[in-house]
């Protein structure tokens, strides 16, 4: 066979060499590795032909390792065995390099055993073209060569080279061929186009969809170094600051804030269980940057957890006496009160592990609730922390919000014991009687569990979430009245009552720490001003009406600020303030003290309630209606007095032929009932004694004695029933000029209450029947006329109640 | 002309024929001697008979092609190694010199193939 033949038809005869998985193309040169019986067969025969000229033909890709004459292409490449070598250790294995040649189309298969021979007719080169056609293929695939090339940069120089100078596009199209990354079918279809134009445009499709996903692979890519980068970046700068600022010797703002937080817990004093709680977000924080959102939340928590006293507590002062000089400086009187705080003094030091106490005191505004909270604190040695309840609606004050929430604290109890420092101060619930109750919560019934001694020993603040042991605190609560408060809460405290002060306490008061406070206050000396014991009682009496002593202090520093001005514009250096200055000073009598009547016409009796202002003397008004029928009463009567005057009138009237009276009065006459002042609401049960008294006298025409008067429940049957409040109506009814009172006989227990020098001029009679009270209160029998009643002197009965009044209410 | 056999030679005139698709596989290495008299071509081609040998001249290039075969190999034999190259090769060069006026003449020494040219410029 000769070479020069170009145009001719050849026809070889070759052994045939089928190929898996790949095509090879003219001028490629391409390393093989041969080792199926078949293909060595045929490799051996070539090699020993004179130009080692080998046919090779693609396998259909139809995964079958067994190639046969069924499954192959019919369009195959002559190749050259350039290099050959048997693989060392296996001589069945060859490792060729070969070089494609010319195609050739397989005319027929002559053998396949023991290798595969055909008769083949070589194909000449696809003819080059040079239509506009081809011309554009030709641009485009160079363009898109190039564009390749620009996003492939490993592509080594020489290639780079070749690719980039090939103007045969024939060759480069076969040399695309074999580097892309194209499949079988691709390659095959290459190598059988027959002209330039066909295998461009083949070329071209396949190039433009590698291009394409170069093109795709390419942006992935840059977009993940870019991320990846922007991390990486920020955190290798973060890692080189801190690096930086250790050489300096300072460490990182965070670590330093970490490092101080866990020298802190390391030396706190904590429970157990608090004591892992604090350490596990410890933990937490140091894990977490400064930047994060939960880095503040938490170390806001530590540090509370940190500043809380969970078991530091003051010691106690157990000293007795001293104790009693504290509270005795401090207050004037309030015997049981100070009593009941030494006990718990002398308790604690017999059993150190008692629980505290929780006191209410309950009085009227001003008679030094909140000061003696203050006075026992300092008594014991203990932190003093107050806290006003009044107003307060919403439950979580107390008990915090959940760290869930943004800006969530923990509630007031925690907060205040933060302030303290100490697991055991004197904490003061002021106006406990005030909380408010709605819908967002009802925080009296967060205060059960606090003042609970069963419970309180491990109190969940549900910002702290951590039992915090409240047994060692001493709760006082301070209200103003019981009745808002609700009966739970109630139940859970010790009530001791503080009345209003008698007039001789007041003086005391006013002298012992009332005065020198308010000279002090002015700037005055003791010489500069003095106010005799007279002045201070005229002052009590006729400038203030208070159960407490705020009024009265106020007076008494309106009085030495009156005096400074008179010092500082040098119009005297000392003076002296009797009771008829008071008028200059202070302007005239505000308050005229209800004084008993020096004479009460029949239809009138005195009785006394009890209103916020300590006792009062109130007097029930009767007088016939002629004509008219049943009981009229006015004067804001309450219902449970309006019942007691039904009671009396009922009384009367089955018992009119004792009491002398003519049953007919009853049927043919109304009375009417009224208690003044009309203003003043009133309600009780109290008033019964006076009523049935004001209605006695009225129908017997017997008038009640001035000089007395009365309180108690009737009943039905004619007994006299207790009542409440016996101090300060005893004192009320002295303060008016009455010099005999009629209390019931199971009162008698309270009157040991009342200070004896209050009662030094007052008689006290006691009685447990209607019949005897009502000897007692009416005047003896006269006899006169049967008097037509008069009906002038009707005046209602109010029923005077007993029972605190809350404001404005007046209770006999 | 060669004491050898026959090598081809051709004079063209004009354009080279296209050259075959596949292109040669192999090239063999060249030596160019200047003489006084004209030139001298060595080229190493060992185990090439002179007939398979072919030379192109033109104007200024002087093309080498042919094909080398294995003469050795016989019945029974079979390859553990093979790195010779075999098959055709094909070289161009370009002489400065006009070889159309030249006188050529060929020998095969030695597995060396002689050109001389004589180049009375």
């Amino acid at each position: 066979m000769s070479e020069n033949q170009l145009q001719e038809k050849r026809i070889l005869e070759l052994p045939i060499l089928p190929l898996r998985n790949t095509v090879i193309f003219p001028s490629g040169i391409s390393p093989l590795t041969v080792g199926r019986a078949l293909s060595l067969a045929a490799v051996e025969a070539a090699l020993t032909t004179e130009e080692k000229l080998l046919g090779v033909i693609a396998q259909r890709e139809d995964n079958e390792n067994e190639a046969s004459v069924t499954n192959m292409y019919t369009t195959g490449t002559l190749v050259v065995i350039n290099r050959m070598m048997r693989a060392p250790g296996n001589e069945e294995v060859l490792h060729l390099i070969v070089q494609g040649q010319e195609r050739f189309r397989v005319l027929e298969f002559i053998e396949d055993t023991p290798m595969l021979r055909a008769r083949v007719e070589m194909l000449p080169e696809p003819p080059k073209e040079s239509s506009l056609e081809v011309e554009a293929l030709r641009r485009n695939i160079s363009a898109l060569v190039q564009k390749a090339l620009t996003m492939l940069p490993n592509i080594p120089a020489e290639i780079r080279s070749i690719v980039s100078s090939q103007d045969d596009y024939v060759r480069l199209a076969y040399f695309l061929g074999s580097v892309l990354d194209l499949g079988i079918e691709q390659e095959q279809a290459l190598l059988e186009a027959d002209n330039e134009g066909e295998l461009l445009r083949l070329m071209h499709s396949y190039l433009s969809h590698e291009v394409e996903v170069l093109d795709i692979r390419n942006k992935i890519s840059n977009q993940a170094q870019e991320e990846l980068g922007k991390a990486q970046r920020d955190y290798i700068l973060r890692e080189q600051m801190k690096q930086i600022q250790k050489e300096l010797g300072e460490t990182d703002g965070e670590q330093a804030e970490s490092m101080m937080l866990r020298e802190r817990l390391e030396k706190a004093d904590l429970p157990e269980d608090v004591r892992k709680e604090a350490d596990r977000e410890l933990r937490r924080l140091e894990r977490l940057p400064s930047a994060a959102p939960d880095y503040n939340v938490i170390r806001t928590y530590l540090e509370w957890i940190l500043d809380l006293p969970w078991n530091k507590s003051t010691d106690e002062s157990l000293d007795l006496n001293n104790a009693r000089t504290v509270l005795d400086e401090d207050h004037y009187d309030l015997l049981d009160i100070k009593d009941r705080i030494l006990e718990h003094l002398a308790v604690i030091k017999l059993n150190p592990t008692s629980k505290a106490p929780i006191l209410c005191f309950v009085g009227p505004p001003g008679v030094g609730k909140t000061s003696l909270g203050q006075s026992i604190a300092r008594s014991m040695g203990r932190k003093f922390e107050r806290m006003s309840l009044g107003g307060v609606r919403d439950e979580a004050e107390l008990r915090g919000h959940r760290r869930t929430y943004i800006g969530s604290m923990p509630g007031r109890i925690i907060q205040a014991l933060r302030r303290a420092g100490v697991n055991n101060p004197v904490m003061m619930l002021d106006e406990v009687d005030k909380l408010g109750m709605d819908f967002r919560g009802d925080p009296a019934s967060a205060l059960l569990e606090v003042l609970d001694p069963a419970q309180n020993f491990s109190f969940r603040d549900h910002y702290m979430d951590l039992p915090f042991d409240l047994s060692k605190v001493f709760f006082i609560a301070t209200a103003n009245s019981l009745a808002p408060i609700p009966p739970a809460l109630r139940d859970r405290m010790e009530i001791i009552q503080l009345a209003g002060y008698s007039e001789e306490e007041k003086l005391h008061i006013a002298k012992r720490y009332l005065v020198p406070r308010q000279i002090k206050e002015s700037g005055l000396t003791d010489e500069q001003i003095l106010i005799s014991d007279k002045t201070i009682q005229a002052i009590i009496s006729r400038y203030t009406r208070e159960a407490g002593v705020r009024q009265l202090e106020r007076t008494m520093g309106k009085l030495a600020r009156k005096v400074a001005l008179k010092v500082a514009q040098e119009k005297g250096a000392s003076f002296t303030i009797l009771p008829d200055d008071l008028e200059e000073y202070l302007g005239h009598e505000r308050f005229f003290q209800e004084t008993a009547r020096d004479i009460l016409p029949p239809g009138v009796a005195t009785g006394l309630a009890v209103t916020d202002m300590g006792g009062e003397v109130l007097f029930i008004e009767a007088t016939k209606l002629r004509g008219s029928k049943g009981l009229t009463l006015t004067g804001q009567l309450g219902n449970v007095m309006q019942e007691s005057a039904k009671a009396a009138h009922s009384y009367l009237w089955s018992h009119s032929e004792e009491m002398g009276i003519p049953a007919d009065d009853f049927e043919k006459n109304g009375i009417h009932v009224h208690v003044p002042a009309g203003a003043i609401p009133k309600d009780g049960p109290s008033a019964g004694v006076a009523i049935v008294s004001a209605f006695a006298s009225l129908l017997t025409g017997r008038p009640v004695r001035h000089d007395t008067a009365m309180t108690g429940e009737i009943t039905l049957s004619g007994l006299v029933f207790p009542i409440g409040g016996v101090k300060g109506k005893v004192l009320a009814a002295r303060r008016a000029g009455i010099k005999r009172v009629v209390l019931p006989k199971r009162n008698a227990p309270d009157v040991k209450d009342i200070p004896a020098e209050s009662l030094s001029d007052l008689e006290i009679v006691f009685v447990e029947r209607i019949d005897e009270l009502l000897k007692n209160t009416l005047m003896p029998p006269v006899e006169k006329p049967a008097e037509t009643s008069t009906d002038e002197e009707m005046g209602a009965m109010p029923p005077v109640n007993e029972s605190n009044v809350d404001g404005k209410e007046a209770r006999a | 002309m060669s004491r050898s056999r026959k090598v081809l030679i051709a004079r063209l005139t004009g354009e080279l024929p296209m050259q075959r698709t596949s292109g040669p596989l192999w090239q063999p290495a060249v030596d160019i001697y200047r003489t006084p008299e004209g030139w001298k071509i060595k080229f190493d081609l060992a185990g090439v008979r002179p007939e398979d040998i072919e030379i192109l001249v033109t104007d200024d290039k002087m093309i080498v092609r042919g094909v080398r075969r294995d003469s050795v190999i016989t019945q029974g034999w079979s390859y553990h190694q093979l790195e010779i190259t075999y098959s055709r090769f094909e070289r161009v060069l370009n002489i400065p010199c006009d070889l159309t006026k030249a006188d050529i003449r060929i020998d095969a020494v030695d597995g060396w193939l002689l050109v001389h040219i004589d180049a009375t410029e």
